[in-house]
């Protein structure tokens, strides 16, 4: 069952926290919004489940109009940071809770639950108290309640952020892997990039309550509308340039620091300042002085297994980020002079 | 705003509301709007003409400077000492909070009494032996018992706030090179001086509303609740002009004192820090010896009173005489056998009261906490309301609201219940809300989302977790209210005596002993539902304190 967003307006007390939203999210797919805190990605999924009401505009859940549905009519699911499970029911109540409000008979809630608790792995922890649980388990245990009611819709807000780095791994691979099984349409918020790019079909990037750019994880990363989706999605190099009038698509010149090199246009540019865009591993080392590279000296050098990383000053003071495939290029000492040279194909212009 | 109309919870809201305003608001209005009396009848010109009112006023005030400052000095060095020291005896300190929760106040004030009163078992063993000692009636006895009965309020208080001390703050101050004892003088003081000043405020407010304490020692001593109380008496709820004067001029005491302390409170809140707790060090040889002496000293005598009712109980007597060394059980079986009513009665009333109390306060803050609207800012006032009102001028209101008119309840047993219930409410409210606020929102949505309505969300999943709290409370407001006697002796009519109430006629006729019979019976009462609480379902009173 797909999403449809119309026009959507949420405010808190006067205060304008969402305008004029637009989204469409495809039926089963996994979508991500994705933004800093405080840019209102809560807000938009309590708005999906209707915890906070919608001021202005349409919802829908597949066609039918869901925007003034109380939420517990809504048929979703939902799964919490802080994972909210009722502290005094067992796994297994917690897991059967949905399935009773729904009148289902004991026998096929009992076979119900063990399947959902089994998927998750916890299959022999029905008896215990959340409490008695570790976190990376309570949080199966959540997820595990929220789909066995095979809602429409299943909402998730950072369900990952309590974990520590490895159980955050764990539960995202059987978060991915639930969500394909069960093709439910997901809508899943965090703040973490990563965690965006491995898991979703399609990533929505906020910023203060707009959506700045909608897309696959690839074309978020590769293709970055705007400046900010740039910065948000991963440590690119953004170094203030000169451009005349560029059409969408087109390669061309721009000079940065007196400098001309090749870059490519997304969008639509008109002339002046613009934001280059250079993400790290996109950018070539070279000896000083090869045609068509930018001078600079290496400051300093990281070395991190598989990739070393350098900071380039630039005559101009300016400093560059760029990652090479450790090994061939360790000729590049600290103090050195060298070249910079940019892919025109993968250096984009976009207006500041 | 036209959403939340639509909203259940407005609308409990709105019903809450109208309840608090006929059963607490409309009664206190009628308590202020009294004083001015009819035409040239105002109470304020007859307040002016009598010297007496002048110094019950005066006393009322020095009485609770007094007594302020005697429970400060007992207090404050009881916790600090049981914060941060070790010493023999220590762990008898920790009954304390029950003790004022026990001993009902008409007890602690007979019980001393019948120890040191003109004819109490110590006057007359001294006497026997030619030592007279001064008349305990008047300033010894108000200032002695009230002491032992409030002391308890300041070293509750500032034991928290030590505890909550962050020693690091002091090790911290230490190691900027100032000795240990002028550091701890130092830091700690300015961040526990807050909380004392706070409970020291709390007590003033209890010393100028107290009654049971007040009328059966301060015969000698006018005292603005006991004349509020002998002004109800005489004129009841007809023409109420003297009894609403005198009780305004309480409400507004006590109002500027809980205003000051509200400022004390918010000015020192940034200061509540949850620091490391204290490693409490251990006093050895005399000084170790000395402290436990002087905690155990106050822990015996904070007890006698429990001691005397036993002994006052099965002590012969013969009228208002008692033969101390002579005992029998026949005050209990003439309780038992012709008298049990007061007993019922209580058992009756404190029953209801705690069940309606309970659920309202429950209902209440779950609104106030969870779900706000434009109504529950006044339901939150409202609710803290009684906190400012003595039970006497909650009686006077209710007697002067609810004698005739809309809703005549003078004369039936839910006027008695109503008190109760006006009265414990601030506790029951602060108790619930405690739990809520631990209970995030999370969960709740959670049950909304696997599709279960709101209100049967409550049911479901907030009740029980808030379960244990409310039975904490339940027993607390079971215990008060057994004990409650300054707003039932107002309201309630003939045969509809509680326990104190009867307890407080018998001393008022001087019969101690059958007085200390139904004593017996009240704290019994208090006892048996706390021992069971704590014991067979290891409920945790004090974890949201009351
Ligand atoms: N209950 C609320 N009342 C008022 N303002 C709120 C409330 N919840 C969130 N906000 C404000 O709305 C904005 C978006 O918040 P939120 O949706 O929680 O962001 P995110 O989840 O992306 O961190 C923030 O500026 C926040 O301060
Ligand atoms: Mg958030």
């Amino acid at each position: 069952m797909g999403i449809a967003i119309e026009n959507l307006a949420v405010a808190y007390g006067g205060q304008r926290v969402i305008d004029g939203l637009e989204l469409t999210i495809e039926p089963g797919s996994f979508f991500t919004l994705l933004g800093p805190s405080g840019c209102g990605k809560t807000t938009l999924l309590r708005t999906i489940a209707g915890f906070v009401p919608a001021e202005r505009g349409h919802l829908r859940f597949g066609g039918t109009e869901v925007t003034h549905l109380p939420p517990h009519k809504r048929d979703i699911g939902m799964v919490f940071q802080d994972y909210a499970l009722f502290p005094d029911k067992t796994v297994f109540d917690n897991v059967a809770y949905g399935l009773r409000a729904r009148k289902q008979a004991e026998g096929v809630i009992k076979s119900k639950v063990q399947a959902a608790l089994e998927r998750v792995g916890l299959g022999h922890l029905g008896q215990r108290h959340p409490a008695a649980l570790s976190g990376g388990q309570r949080q199966r245990v959540a997820l595990a309640r929220a789909l066995v009611i095979q809602p429409q819709v299943l909402l998730m807000d950072e369900p990952l952020s309590n974990l520590d780095a490895k159980l955050r791994l764990q539960v995202r691979e059987t978060i991915v892997e639930l969500q394909r099984e069960a093709k439910i349409t997901t809508v899943f918020v965090t703040h973490d990039r990563e965690e965006a790019l491995a898991m979703s079909d399609r990533i929505g990037v906020m910023n203060q309550g707009r959506l700045e750019q909608v897309g696959t994880a690839a074309q978020i990363y590769r293709e970055p509308r705007t400046s900010y989706v740039a910065d948000f999605v991963g440590g690119a190099n953004l170094v203030e340039v000169e451009t005349m009038a560029r059409q969408a698509g087109e390669t061309g010149p721009v000079v940065l620091d007196g400098t001309a090199i090749a870059a490519r246009a997304p969008a639509a540019l008109a002339a002046g300042r613009a934001t280059l865009v250079a993400r790290p591993e996109d950018i070539l080392l070279a000896e000083p002085g090869t045609a068509g590279t930018l001078p600079g000296r290496i400051a300093h050098r990281q070395y991190l297994g598989g990739k070393t990383s350098y900071k380039v000053v630039l005559d101009s003071g300016r400093v560059l980020a760029v990652d090479l495939q450790s090994g061939a290029h360790d000729r590049f000492e600290p103090g050195a002079k060298v070249g910079l040279g940019f892919d025109p194909a993968r250096t984009l212009v976009l207006a500041s | 705003m036209s959403r939340q109309f639509r909203s259940v919870w407005f609308w409990f809201s709105a019903l809450a509301l109208g309840i608090l305003a006929v059963f607490l608001l409309y009664p206190l209005l009628r308590v202020l709007t009294g004083s001015l009396g009819s035409g040239s009848h105002s109470g304020w010109a007859l307040l002016a003409a009598d010297p007496k009112y002048f110094a019950a006023i005066l006393n009322t005030i020095v009485l609770g400077v007094a007594v302020t400052l005697t429970t400060t000095l007992i207090g404050v060095p009881l916790a600090y000492f049981t914060a941060r020291f070790e010493f023999p005896g220590k762990s008898i300190v920790a009954v304390l909070p029950l003790i004022t929760l026990v001993i009902p106040e008409v007890i602690a004030a007979q019980t001393w009494l019948m120890m040191l009163g003109n004819n109490g078992f110590i006057t007359r063993y001294l006497g026997a032996r030619g030592i007279d000692i001064p008349s305990f009636y008047g300033w010894p006895g108000l200032i002695t018992v009230m002491t032992f009965t409030y002391y308890t309020y300041i070293y509750i208080g500032t034991l928290a706030a030590i505890r909550g001390f962050d020693v690091q703050l002091e090790e911290a101050a230490q190691s900027l090179g100032t000795s240990p004892a002028r550091s701890r003088l130092r830091v700690m003081l300015p961040v526990v001086l807050p909380s004392v000043l706070a409970s020291a405020l709390l007590v003033f407010t209890l010393v100028v509303g107290n009654f049971a304490t007040a009328t059966i020692l301060g015969s000698r001593v006018p005292l603005l609740s006991v004349l509020t109380y002998q002004a109800a008496v005489a004129e009841g709820g007809s023409d109420p002009v003297m009894q609403s004067t005198l009780a305004t001029v309480s409400i507004a005491l006590v109002m500027i004192v809980l205003f000051v302390q509200r400022w004390i409170v918010s000015r020192g809140r940034h200061e509540v820090t949850q620091g490391r707790g204290a490693r409490a060090e251990r006093l050895r040889g005399l000084p170790g010896l000395f402290i436990g002496l002087l905690a155990g000293l106050l822990v015996v005598v904070s007890l006698l009173p429990l001691g005397s009712i036993v002994i006052g109980a099965f002590t012969v007597s013969r009228g208002p005489v008692m033969r101390w060394g002579e005992w029998t059980t026949a005050h209990v079986e003439r309780l038992v056998r012709i008298a049990p009513d007061p007993v019922l009665n209580t058992l009756a009333y404190s029953a209801v009261a705690t069940v309606i109390g309970i659920t309202f306060s429950a209902l209440v803050s779950y609104l106030i906490v969870k779900k706000r609207n434009i109504l529950t800012p006044a339901l939150d006032y409202l609710t803290a309301l009684p906190l400012a009102l003595s039970g006497t001028i909650i009686g006077l209101g209710l007697v002067m609201s609810f004698n005739t008119g809309f809703l005549p309840l003078t004369g039936t047993a839910s006027i008695i219940v109503l008190a109760y219930v006006v009265r414990r409410l601030p506790f029951g409210i602060r108790n619930s809300s405690s739990t809520l606020y631990n209970i995030p929102n999370s969960i709740e949505e959670a049950s909304v989302s696997l599709g279960v309505p709101p209100v049967a969300t409550f049911f479901k999943v907030v009740l029980p977790l808030m379960l244990p709290a409310v039975a904490a409370a339940a027993v607390l407001t079971w215990t008060t209210t057994v004990a409650e006697l300054s707003a039932s002796i107002i309201v309630y009519s003939g045969g509809r005596e509680t326990m104190p109430i009867q307890i407080y006629k018998l001393i008022d006729s001087n019969l101690m002993a059958s007085a200390s019979a139904y004593g017996l019976v009240l704290v019994a009462v208090i006892l048996i539902p706390i021992i069971v609480a704590t014991r067979v379902f290891k409920i945790d009173l004090f974890s949201s304190k009351a």
